[in-house]
């Protein structure tokens, strides 16, 4: 899938030699990693700085911790005064599903399994991914909300 | 008929890895560094994909207070954040106190395989595009050492900074 559209250009680097149909997914599985490595680090600010700054800014009338992990009222605060914090996290909760089953996939491609096999992990692992999107969208969304 | 062709690569001659010399299967010295990076790369991997559910299901704590209704949002995921941010012994530093929690440690714990991961990643995308493929074993290296760094920094920024934060508006 698509080798004939890179054929000329820079991109043909990326695509392995022998292989023809794979590589779609092995190119998404190294965009996707490369998109990973800013999401983490925006999820690594988010978490443990801002949520610091929403501690000393916000009136919580629980008592929270000044360190280490976040709390549910610096989480929710983070959610309700960044508007785009919840559609990055969206963003990063697809990306790393994509990247962890897509990995998940290769792994098992190593171990030689037959066609039908691995086209019925194919789809579970599809089914997963899926599920765990939607999933995050819901987590996320009642967070706010409550 | 179709021509057969056998590719040696440099890594299979450096190594030696042939299957008629078989006790040096056993040898952990026989193998190049890039059979460790990959073979690294993969339990990471593993070990991270393990971590997200961990991650996932810890998050989803937050859910349950809103979902039943029970009093004040998030109750119940505080009271486990607070538990994880507890430090396990009292060493009279507040620093190494706030190292020796249960949270901290899973926080080390995936940022060195997150970051021995990502890498080694770059690593592997900068030799896809041709970028320092002739100098594999330092590229390595020179990222290792960079990780550790990195993981380093990380590890006492986490520690410090919501005290400096704090500290800074309380004082100002």
């Amino acid at each position: 899938m698509g080798t004939e559209i890179f054929s000329e250009s820079k991109f043909r680097k990326f695509l392995p030699k022998h292989s023809k149909k794979s590589a779609f997914w092995w190119v998404l599985q190294r965009i996707t990693g490369v998109m990973l490595f800013f999401l983490i680090l925006f999820h690594m600010i988010m978490n443990h700085y801002l949520s610091a700054i929403a501690i000393t800014n916000a009136d919580f009338n629980t008592i929270v911790d000044t360190y280490g992990l976040a709390s549910f009222q610096a989480v929710q605060w983070k959610m309700l005064n960044f508007p785009l914090y919840f559609w990055i996290s969206i963003l990063f909760v697809v990306t790393v599903v994509f990247h962890m089953l897509n990995g998940f996939r290769t792994v098992t491609l190593d171990l030689a399994p037959g066609r039908v096999s691995k086209r019925l992990l194919a789809i579970v692992l599809l089914l997963i991914g899926f599920l765990l999107v939607v999933y995050a969208f819901f987590l996320n969304s009642t967070v706010m909300v409550a | 008929m179709t021509q057969e062709t056998t590719v040696v690569e440099d890594s299979q001659l450096e190594t030696g890895s042939k299957a008629s010399n078989f006790l040096s299967w056993f040898n952990p010295f026989s193998r190049g560094m890039g059979m460790y990076a990959w073979l690294f790369q993969r339990i990471t991997g593993l070990c991270l994909l393990i971590y997200v559910f961990f991650h996932i299901s810890v998050i989803s704590l937050m859910l349950l207070d809103p979902f039943l209704g029970t009093g004040e949002a998030g109750r119940l995921y505080n009271t486990v954040v607070h538990a994880m941010n507890q430090n396990l012994f009292d060493t009279g530093i507040e620093l190494l106190n706030h190292m020796l929690s249960f949270g901290f440690f899973m926080d080390a714990g995936v940022m060195a395989l997150g970051i021995y991961h990502g890498a080694n990643g770059i690593r592997v995308v900068l030799f896809d595009l041709g970028i320092g493929i002739r100098r594999q074993k330092t590229v390595f290296w020179i990222f290792l050492v960079l990780g550790v760094i990195s993981w380093v920094l990380g590890l006492l920024l986490i520690a410090t900074l919501p005290g400096i934060v704090i500290g800074g508006y309380i004082g100002g």
